[in-house]
């Protein structure tokens, strides 16, 4: 049972494919897309989602889907939503374990 | 003035550290707040999570991330470092309002060092909100700090040094760089090598990068920029032409890549959003935006407020680094710690470097500066505001009424009224209004408090 | 834009804010006369800074801003103090506050339409009611108050029960125990109404010389001659003070004597943009709140006397924050886009100073609006024209002109004044 379980996870992994050196350090895992990543704390959200290879990950309030532009705070533009809150900047909220991050959600659209 | 209360300086960058090192070297208490999770700013802040090898960053970058941690540590008793900290704008007359995660508070001041440093220049284009263009700075970060590729298989466009440094560092990292735009024309930088010669260290290294590029069979374009990009969600093409002398693309001279990623630059301009909330004068400069007044110690126009670093002027880091040492020995002179004659001499050998950072800075300027064809390169539907969905169409349209300044332009179009309050599209506005009235006295963007959103969820005392 | 050295003007208005657009509008529309306005925009511009709120019922009747304040001052005692005091009573303003309110209320309608129509600009004009919603028995005990207040106006009001309150306004507070609500108190953009009125000024022929800056007032002997500025001098026969804020400095300059116009500093929030969460604008004594035409949520208002200072401060922004979420439970998931703090023009009796003064020649006061002026930018326009050219006022402006500080003693007001 273990052995399948570990199978399933294992399939339902996203790989870091785009890291310059492998990530070393404290592992832990976080959900991206309701999909388990590795992830290395000291990491941003934007380090996670470059290193599988998501760019198109937010939507805007105006429908338009936009990825990291400036990449350190200014743009707006890499807004995820972060264990359900809206408007995080992926390039400025640091990971945590467990994380849930869901990229092109917006509230506007989501309603209340 | 005896004073033992802390001075309080926002960003950690460059400047910041400097200045808290100066201050310290002195006896002097300091707070050093930075939105970021480490020292040493988007410029030598380095790796955010552990790494042994760093293969894609030369040697003397990695020396200078950590001679920065080690200034540091060496006079931690007197500087306080505030992480993960973003300062929303002043509270009360002598105060700022900060952020710490879900906690905001009021930090009071006596001395203020602002050195916000700089953010960088957006030039839109025909497709450049898609995901996969990227400003050439962001680029760098996930190279630095973020140790990922931001893409597979890129190529970098715009003027400056930037450009040549960091198509070398995404080759480093494993990226398939196709080639490099560079705007300006070869024969400017040879027009310019008496200036570029202030700093014969950095005139070498450039062309260091210059031969490994050729080493590694990426083409440097000169006089060459983009046009426009396309793709369904994400880029997959770029396309690119010669320009002219005033960088208009010319007919009949197109390539296109495919390519995934897209790395921007065209320079920074000082990120002087808290300035202004101070209500501190400034004035306007064509290559770093907005300027604030500074004297040669760097005071403000509020004599209890410093500005030091990119944020007065785009100088770089040694021009960050001797600025906020001035700053922190007027201030030590100020507080009667050092005498006027100590502070004078030690000075002296950073107004000469400043001198020198300065003329240097001065040639890349020239060459970059900024030409009226980037202005054609934006359809009708092409975005100007992300954030408020602003076309140029509506830009022009208010233009043909007679709209004679930005503040005009914002409040019948939008344009900046958004979340990144005009860092993004102030740079495009000026430049157009500037390029239609043929005037610099049009005005800006002004930013608004506080300098980023906070949550309800922050200032909350009941329970829901 | 430099003045013309040359040229006389019959009028010129110190002051762009919706007092001396609404002014200049409504003097222009017989293109009769030679009128220059003249703004300088400051910092705590209170026509920027407004909610924009028509809430003639309501201010009359101390809600808006006023409950606001006297439920804090109601908390402050009795902190002080150690014991549980119920709040105090309604700060009901005298009936010919509510004329004046009332029926520059009713003029909205028709000039939303005239500004539409004849000068292309919409200043969002949106019938949306106001509630003013309840808690508790204290808070029913005030709107109960109010309803024994206002005999006359019963058409105009109506009581929602908590079940009603809830069907009508699905976000707001389930906890909450029911709403009065005014019919006839709207809401517009203020920012639209001020470029509403200058546009139809300028339209109307009316110059403008915005980003410029009043220097001086010459007069000969008791008259006023003309207006020195940083753009040149404005000869004219008449000068209107519509300078908000700064009346009580331009007052100086032209008569000799400092109006009461002082600075009352109202902080604002206004969160990000969001789909429609409010139908009404909604009044609690904890703040108002009130959805604008583009989505946000603006959140209103201290009352402070800090001069001229402009900043926001955490304790502030907290309580407004906190009253914000108990009656909007869903904004603590949302984010503060913009904080900001207007000046409103304060005076002793909160009532605005219209008209002339004696002893000066060629000057008319249209200013000390404090908390009502957008709403009554209109009415104000109107009387301004009125008066100039000696036609019947609409209402008797008496108890509104400056010559009632000399005879008034100090009034109950005071305690309202902070040390």
């Amino acid at each position: 049972m273990d052995q399948y379980k570990e199978l399933m996870e294992h399939n339902n992994k996203l790989d870091r494919k785009q890291d310059i050196v492998p990530p070393s350090g404290q592992f832990t895992q976080v959900w991206l897309d309701n999909q388990k990543v590795d992830a290395v704390l000291g990491e941003n959200i934007l380090s996670v989602l470059f290193a599988v290879g998501k760019n198109a990950i937010t939507q805007n309030d105006h429908a338009k889907v936009s990825g990291a532009y400036c990449g350190m705070g200014v743009c707006h533009c890499c807004n995820v939503q972060v264990n359900g809150k809206h408007k995080m900047k992926a390039c400025q909220t640091l990971i945590e374990p467990g994380m849930r991050i869901d990229t092109q959600t917006n509230r506007l659209e989501e309603g209340f | 003035m005896q004073s033992s209360t802390p001075v309080i300086i926002v960003g950690a960058g460059t400047a910041g550290m400097s200045a808290a090192v100066e201050l310290a070297q002195a006896g002097i208490y300091s707070i050093v707040l930075d939105e970021a999770p480490k020292i040493g700013g988007a410029v030598f802040r380095g790796p955010y999570r552990e790494a042994i090898e760093l293969p894609h960053l030369d040697s003397k970058l990695r020396k200078k991330i950590s001679n920065i941690r080690q200034q540091y540590h060496d006079h931690q008793t007197f500087i306080e470092l505030r992480l993960n900290t973003r300062v929303l704008g002043p509270a009360g007359q002598h105060s700022l309002l900060i952020r710490h995660k879900e906690d905001v508070s009021e930090l009071s001041y006596e001395q203020l060092i602002i050195a916000t440093g700089c953010h960088e220049r957006s030039v839109p284009f025909d497709g450049w909100q898609m995901p996969g263009v990227m400003l050439l700075g962001g680029v760098q970060l996930q190279l630095k700090s973020g140790l990922v590729r931001p893409g597979q298989r890129m190529a970098v466009v715009g003027t400056g040094p930037l450009l040549p440094l960091v198509a070398c560092q995404l080759h480093k990292a494993g990226v398939n760089v196709l080639g490099v735009y560079e705007a300006g024309k070869l024969s400017d930088f040879a027009k310019e090598g008496r200036a570029l010669l202030n700093r014969p260290v950095l005139a070498l290294e450039g062309m260091g990068m210059l031969s490994y590029l050729t080493a590694n069979s990426i083409p440097m374009h000169y006089g060459q920029g983009i046009v426009s990009v396309s793709g369904d969600e994400n880029i997959n093409k770029a396309h690119f032409a010669k320009y002219t002398d005033d960088w208009y693309p010319i007919d009949g001279t197109g390539t296109s890549l495919e390519l995934d990623c897209l790395a921007v630059g065209y320079g920074f301009v000082s990120r002087n959003q808290l300035s202004q909330l101070f209500q501190l004068e400034h004035d306007i400069c064509p290559t770093s935006g907005l300027k604030p007044q500074v004297n040669v110690w760097q005071q403000s126009s509020q004599d209890n407020i410093y500005i030091a670093g990119d944020s007065v002027g785009i100088l770089g880091g040694e021009g960050a680094m001797v600025e906020g040492r001035l700053a922190a020995l007027s201030i030590a002179q100020n507080r009667k710690i050092l005498t006027p004659e100590i502070v004078n001499k030690h000075a002296g050998t950073y107004f000469t470097l400043l001198h020198k950072v300065k003329r240097f800075r001065a040639g890349f300027d020239r060459i970059g500066r900024r030409r009226e064809g980037l202005l054609s390169l934006l359809k009708p539907n092409t975005i100007v505001c992300r954030c408020e969905n602003v076309p140029r169409s509506a830009i022009d349209d208010v233009i043909g009424q007679g709209v004679k300044d930005i503040t005009s332009l914002k409040m019948r179009t939008r344009v900046g009224m958004g979340d990144c309050q005009g860092k993004t599209c102030n740079s495009y506005c000026q430049d157009r209004l500037g390029y239609e009235l043929k005037s610099t006295d049009i005005g800006h963007i002004k930013p608004r408090f506080p300098l980023d959103p906070i949550p309800f969820s922050a200032l909350f005392d009941g329970v829901q | 834009m430099r003045t013309d050295m040359n040229k006389k003007y019959d009028i010129v208005i110190a002051g762009g804010g919706v007092i001396g657009a609404s002014c200049a509008y409504f003097l222009s529309k017989q293109k009769d006369l030679k009128i220059a306005l003249v703004d300088l925009k400051k910092p705590g511009n209170a026509s920027r800074a407004s909610a924009g709120g028509l809430w003639a019922i309501g201010e009359s009747v101390g809600l808006g801003c006023g409950v606001i304040f006297f439920n804090r001052m109601t908390m402050q005692n009795a902190a002080a103090t150690g014991d549980d005091l119920p709040p105090l009573r309604p700060h009901v303003l005298p009936d010919y506050f509510f004329e004046f309110a009332l029926k520059s209320n009713a003029m909205y309608p028709a000039l939303w339409q005239e500004l539409k129509d004849q000068h292309g600009v919409d200043f969002k004009y949106e019938k949306t009611g106001l509630k003013y919603v309840m808690y508790d028995q204290y808070d029913k005990m005030y709107a109960d108050s109010i309803v024994d207040h206002i005999p006359g106006l019963m058409d105009q009001v109506n009581w929602l029960s908590a079940e009603e309150l809830a069907e009508d306004e699905p976000f707001i507070n389930k906890e909450s125990i029911g709403a009065l609500e005014f019919k006839c108190d709207h809401q517009v953009n203020p920012y639209r109404l001020n470029e509403a009125y200058l546009e139809g000024a300028r339209q109307n022929g009316v110059e403008l010389f915005l980003e410029t800056e009043v220097l001086s007032i010459e007069k000969q002997g008791s008259r006023v001659m003309g207006v020195e500025t940083d753009a040149g001098f404005i000869a004219c026969d008449t000068l209107i003070n519509a300078a908000g804020s700064w009346a009580a400095q331009l007052s100086k300059m032209a008569t000799g004597i400092e109006l009461p116009v002082y600075p009352v500093k109202g902080q604002i929030i206004l969160s990000e943009r969001l789909p429609k969460i409010l139908k009404g604008c909604v009044s609690t004594t904890d703040c108002y709140i009130a959805q604008k035409d583009n989505g946000e949520v603006l959140i209103g208002s201290t009352t402070e006397e800090k001069g001229f200072d402009t900043t926001n401060t955490l304790p502030e922004l907290k309580e407004l924050v906190n009253g914000a979420v108990k009656c909007l439970p869903m904004l603590n998931e949302l984010n503060i886009k913009r904080c900001w703090a207007g000046l409103r023009p304060g005076t002793p009796d909160e009532f605005p100073i219209l008209g002339e003064m004696e002893g000066t020649q060629g000057y008319l006061n249209a200013c000390g609006h404090f908390r009502t002026g957008i709403l009554t930018s209109a009415i104000t326009g109107k009387l301004i024209n009125d008066l100039y050219r000696g036609l019947p006022l609409d209402m008797d402006i008496t108890p509104f002109k400056y010559a009632r500080f000399l005879t008034q003693k100090e009034s109950h007001h005071e305690e309202t004044r902070l040390a």
